[in-house]
């Protein structure tokens, strides 16, 4: 049966075979992979039948232990508890953290959950951890925020591909061979998978992206590559941004972010010499303290050089987890409403109740995003309750250490997964869920199209999906059964009525056109007047952005001066990021066991240089303290990386948690924390017996 | 401090009024002696010569409509008051005054570079002034000469900058070293080969007697074919204001302390005006740098004070000019410091590091793109030198070095870890070609990048399976990607 994977968003195509009760992959034609798959999604149906696999609902009793108990007795006692603690402190005591895996009826069902059966407007979601500096800096340029704005093919016609932050060859493998005929120009401060296969590679200090950015529009402008024509009339705010990015010239930026400045150039004159070039960017540029302002300052040098809205050119940022598109469109963001619409804006509040069957006024108004939201509940007017579906915020919530500190505090933490994740060890209801090949329902992939997700086998024990629970939550807390549908392709089409009118705009999608065959981005509206149905649009921007005026917006960045001065005492910058062989926290891939030998267990990649100062030999466990806490790993010697920075994998657990180290500063614009850059120093750790 | 007053509207002015605005909202911040248009931006001046950036382009970032800007003239500054007056009559109290008044080109007593009414004449042109550089670029036509007097830094800027467009240039500087508070003799000898190598005419030791028609007159030797002429020939700071007003004044700027406080604790100053007893060469980033720190200053933050690196890097594609740190630490047998010296004058290369330990204490570096970028976060961080000296002056290639044993079974494919054992398995198992191999061991499926890997091992799998008097493909060579 054809699927698709279940982790990244590049959602590669796959057929999905169940012979009696074990599920076997193969990859399929589809466009993004053409018969390609990586390590993970080979493995993928190993997950399924994973022994730790939660099977029926636990609670956790007097002494402390999880203990079975049915759903009836789980759902009652959660319902009672959240009417409870609603009635003495008010809805927003209670909080609801979703996820970029989830489906988008799981999501726009847990928004609507969120808003109308707890009246809450304390939700939010793990995506706020990875896709909303790229999401806000989108939305301020274009009006609109898709990962890719065109379909991942049309990167095979590209001469020049810049990559801020981005290493696909490791993170998306699939995606690499789109990029074969392309000239390469990567920034990366560590010689990453996709730095190995660079024309040119750029290798800043962490945290100095910004001021990159900023100088290659300063080398655009002063070499005469920009696109005045382009700038004229299809943009404006050029003449704002450009006198900051004036003040940053080669030799300057050089100074800050360690390239130098003929690199700059070098880099400047491959991607504006070529006819058909793309600039793209992924986590490493965008999860900073000012990772909105870096994403709108490489979408300024595209801007400036003509790409957006251009055939055969373009911007775009590489979504990172499964659903992060559809994820962050149907309303489990703080701020939105389904379809992508702001929670603020009062015609998609009366439009969304109308739908829903309430009052606008009933709607809650926009929450807090993710950071400040978890830590709240330590807070005296903050969350009592949490609910936690399809994420695992113990482990990827910065400053690790405190956010357990808060959730401990919490009087009722649940969460419905289907693995036992730190959080879920945490709770004290579990609910277990249906994963990716046993349940029906929709994705939206990195480039906005929306996927069908199809159950080929049964889920183990007594887990339900994620639109069951909810249902069940709902009706115990009074409301109409059929307010809250268990059946995906009902959910879907209320999502898509929901969506009407918004930015993404669903509302012309449907089962049978998805399962029919069709490629459907969106936005695909519904047209009651026309005899054809709207074909969905693969490419955006190609006549007019998505504001009022039809124009992309420059918009004026610069760099701030850094909240804290380096420490003497931590002179190392740690970075953190992704392996090939794991996913996310790691919950699923960690234990696939081909994956687990490839790389068990967490470790710092250091410069030789910096091994030796730090005492510290290859293999060697290892000390890596900040002022947040200590994570304690295995070494690994790399003369690739730059000697000022270590770097990290977000994949462990315990003592291996990179967000052991970071902190809880984040973006003031799109709510995203600073992962990339934690003042660290190393030393030796005890050998550790085994 | 409440009331700020900014006397000068360069882009020392400018800086600091932005940074302090954007510091601390509740600050009255006055800006005296401010232009119409502009302040503008003297990173982009030279491009103005050479590539015709308008003028709006080079305007410094406007100001927020809470920062007074006033175009009046001071005429003198009442400490005792604490109030500055203005030419129109005005007069503005203050809590802190801080003198931005920056520094003018110095114009040497030279036979015809004025006009009998005393202003310059017009082929002689500055590039402090933006509007001069867009003249000189309006004058320049495919044969006019353009001379630069002066060596120092701003002359081997302008004079690179115009040969990198073609233009046809002598630099004619009296010294024998060009940047002399820079360079040493070898590396300003250097510095010179890349000019030439340029296409810039270096005449060095050369004293200019008089400009005249069409050339610029040497003592005692061919003069220059000059029809236009660029002054760098140094800057003198503006200190006439404090001076006046009875503050420390010195040769080089109006003295101040490492905080750039000057004599009078309300008083401070910073850029070229200023006498930093840290700084020995100002430079654009210098200002900029002082800028940002006195914002620090005047709206206390805990982290307040300036704290000066002392970095020159020269700018331009293909100059490659970093000067780290005091130069009188580069000479030999200066004690307790361990030089090392690279000089490849073929490749116009050149690096002096003073080491002190492990710390890098002061540099010199020509034509090495990677270590100018290295050696300067190293000088500013303070962090220790790498011990492979070489690579790091020569950039060399870093390459990956896993620990381990050495590898034995090469893994073609790194995204499903497929080993070339593995691989040479599946072959003699039945799988002849890349399709097949990929769907016995999934090789090729990941990045897809060890495609080419696989089909040259199967392709050598396959000869050598053939018999051995047999010179026919066992196998069609394979045309396709891995599906």
């Amino acid at each position: 049966m054809a699927s698709h994977c279940p982790y990244c968003a590049l959602q590669c195509g796959t057929t999905l075979t169940d012979n009696t009760g074990t599920v076997s992959v193969e990859p399929s034609n589809f466009p993004v992979n053409r018969g390609g798959l990586c390590r993970k999604g080979w493995t993928a149906p190993e997950v399924l039948r994973d022994r730790e696999r939660l099977r029926e609902p636990l609670v956790r009793n007097a002494a402390g232990r999880p203990v079975p108990v049915g759903w009836n007795h789980a759902l009652d006692l959660v319902a009672g508890e959240l009417h409870r603690i609603t009635a003495e402190h008010g809805p927003d005591a209670v909080g609801v953290f979703g996820g970029g895996g989830l489906t988008n009826e799981k999501a726009y069902l847990l928004g609507k959950f969120a808003r109308v059966a707890l009246g809450t407007s304390r939700i939010d979601y793990n995506g706020r951890f990875c896709m909303a500096a790229a999401a806000t800096a989108g939305n301020a340029a274009f009006g609109v925020d898709r990962g890719l704005p065109f379909p991942v093919t049309d990167l095979a016609e590209a001469e020049v591909v810049l990559l801020a932050g981005a290493n696909p060859a490791e993170t998306m493998p699939p995606l690499m061979q789109h990029l074969r005929h392309a000239d390469l120009v990567v920034i990366d401060p560590r010689r990453s998978a996709t730095a190995e296969q660079a024309a040119l590679h750029l290798r800043p200090l962490p945290g100095t992206d910004l001021v990159l950015a900023l100088g290659l529009l300063h080398v655009v402008v002063t070499e005469g590559w920009c696109a005045t024509d382009y700038v004229a009339r299809r943009t404006t705010g050029f003449d704002r941004v450009w006198p900051l990015a004036g003040t940053w010239w080669p030799e300057r930026v050089e100074q800050v972010t360690g390239v130098p400045a003929a690199t700059q150039r070098a880099a400047v004159r491959m991607l504006a010499g070529a006819r058909r070039r793309y600039v793209l960017t992924g986590r490493g540029a965008e999860q900073h303290e000012d990772g909105a302002d870096v994403v709108s300052g490489f979408i300024n040098l595209a801007l400036a050089l003509g790409l957006p809205g251009t055939p055969g050119n373009g911007y775009g940022c590489l979504t990172g987890q499964g659903n992060g598109q559809g994820g962050r469109e149907h309303g489990q963001k703080a701020d939105q409403l389904p379809g992508y619409r702001s929670i603020t804006d009062p015609r998609a509040r009366a439009e969304v109740a109308e739908v829903w069957g309430i009052s606008p006024e009933e709607l809650p108004g926009p929450g807090i995003p993710a950071t400040r939201l978890l830590e709240s509940a330590a807070q005296p007017d903050g969350l009592r309750a949490l609910l936690v579906f399809g994420s695992n915020p113990v482990l990827s919530a910065p400053d690790a250490a405190s956010t357990r500190e808060s959730l401990s505090r919490l009087d009722l933490l649940v969460t419905a997964d289907f693995l036992p994740s730190e959080t879920v060890r945490t709770a004290d209801v579990v609910l277990p869920t249906t994963q990716w090949a046993e349940e029906e329902g929709t994705m939206t992939s990195l480039e906005g199209r929306v996927l069908r997700r199809r159950k080929v086998t049964t889920p183990p024990g007594e887990a339900r999906s994620d639109l069951e629970v909810l249902h069940g939550l709902a009706t115990r807390l009074g409301q109409p059964p059929e307010r809250f549908p268990e059946h995906a392709p009902t959910v879907f089409a209320e999502l898509a009525r929901a969506s009407a009118g918004g930015t993404a705009d669903y509302s012309g999608i449907d089962y049978d056109r998805l399962d029919a065959g069709e490629a459907l981005h969106w936005p695909c509206p519904a047209d009651a007047e026309s005899a054809t149905r709207h074909p969905g649009t693969p490419r955006l921007f190609l006549d007019a952005f998505a504001h009022p005026d039809g124009r992309a917006r420059f918009v004026p960045v610069d760099r701030k001066e850094p909240a804290t001065a380096p420490q003497e005492e931590f002179p190392l910058v740690a970075t953190t990021g992704r392996i090939m062989e794991q996913y996310q926290t790691g919950v699923q891939t960690r234990r696939v066991s081909e994956l687990a030998e490839a790389s068990p267990e967490s470790f710092v990649r250091l410069h030789p240089e910096t091994a030796q100062r730090a005492g510290v030999a290859e293999g060697q466990h290892t000390r890596v303290r900040s002022e947040r806490g200590t994570a304690v790993v295995r070494a690994v010697v790399d003369s690739s990386i730059r000697p000022d920075t270590v770097f990290l994998p977000i994949h462990y657990g315990e003592q291996g948690c990179a967000n052991l180290l970071t902190s809880a500063v984040v973006d003031p614009r799109s709510g995203i924390p600073e992962f990339k850059v934690a003042s660290v120093a190393l030393s030796p750790a005890e050998e550790v017996e085994g | 401090m409440n009331r700020v007053v900014i006397i000068g509207h360069g882009p020392a002015g400018h800086r600091l009024a932005e940074r302090l605005r954007a510091r601390d909202g509740s600050a009255r911040i006055t800006v005296l002696g401010a232009r119409e248009a502009g302040p503008y931006n003297p990173a982009l001046f030279t491009r103005a010569m050479t590539a015709g950036l308008p003028l709006e382009w080079m305007a410094l970032p406007g100001h927020d409509e809470d920062v007074r800007l006033r175009p009046a003239r001071v005429t003198s500054i009442d400490r005792e008051n604490r109030l500055v007056r203005t030419a129109d009559g005005a007069h503005h109290p203050y809590d802190g005054l801080v003198l931005a008044t920056g520094g003018s080109g110095h114009v040497p007593d030279l036979a015809g570079l004025r006009r009998a009414d005393g202003a310059l004449d017009e082929r002689v042109r500055s590039p402090r002034s933006p509007h001069d550089c867009l003249g000189l670029r309006a004058a320049l036509g495919p044969d006019t000469a353009v001379t630069v007097l002066g060596g120092g830094l701003l002359g081997v800027e302008s004079a690179h900058a115009l040969a990198a467009a073609g233009h046809q240039v002598t630099l004619v500087h009296r010294g024998t070293r060009l940047m002399p508070r820079e360079l040493d003799s070898a590396a300003a000898e250097i510095v010179a080969a890349r000019l030439r190598a340029n296409g810039v005419t270096v005449r060095l030791g050369e004293i200019p007697v008089e400009l005249s028609s069409g050339k610029l007159s040497l003592r005692g030797t061919e003069p220059v074919r000059t029809d236009a002429l660029l002054l760098c020939t140094g800057t003198r700071p503006n200190t006439e204001l404090a001076a006046a007003a009875g503050l420390d004044v010195a040769a080089g700027g109006i003295v101040v302390d490492e905080s750039l406080r000057t004599s009078d604790p309300r008083v401070y100053a910073l850029g070229d005006c200023a006498r930093h007893p840290a700084v020995r060469r100002g430079t654009l980033d210098t200002t900029w740098n002082q800028a940002d720190a006195l914002a620090g200053i005047l709206a206390p933050a805990p982290d307040s004070g300036y704290h000066h690196v002392e970095v020159t890097r020269a700018r331009g594609s293909g100059l490659e000019v970093t000067c780290l740190g005091p130069p009188e630490l580069l000479p030999d047998g200066t004690p307790g410091i361990e030089h090392v010296t690279f000089n490849d004058r073929g490749r116009h290369r050149y690096a002096r590091l003073a080491l002190h330990g492990e710390r890098l204490a002061a540099a010199t570096l020509v034509g090495l793109e990677e270590a100018c970028a290295e050696l300067t976060r190293l000088h500013e961080t303070g962090a220790p030198v790498p011990s492979n000296r070489l690579g790091l002056l020569l950039g060399l290639e870093r390459r990956a070095e896993t620990g381990g044993p050495p590898v034995t079974d090469k893994v073609l494919c790194h995204c499903n870890n497929v080993s070339e054992s593995t691989l040479t398995a599946a072959f003699h198992a039945g799988a002849g070609d890349v399709p097949a191999l990929a769907a016995a061991t999934r090789a090729t499926t990941g990045c897809g990048s060890c495609t080419d890997s696989v089909r040259r091992l199967c392709e050598s799998l396959s000869a050598a399976a053939l018999p051995e008097n047999s010179h026919e493909r066992a196998f069609p060579a394979e045309e396709e990607d891995a599906a």
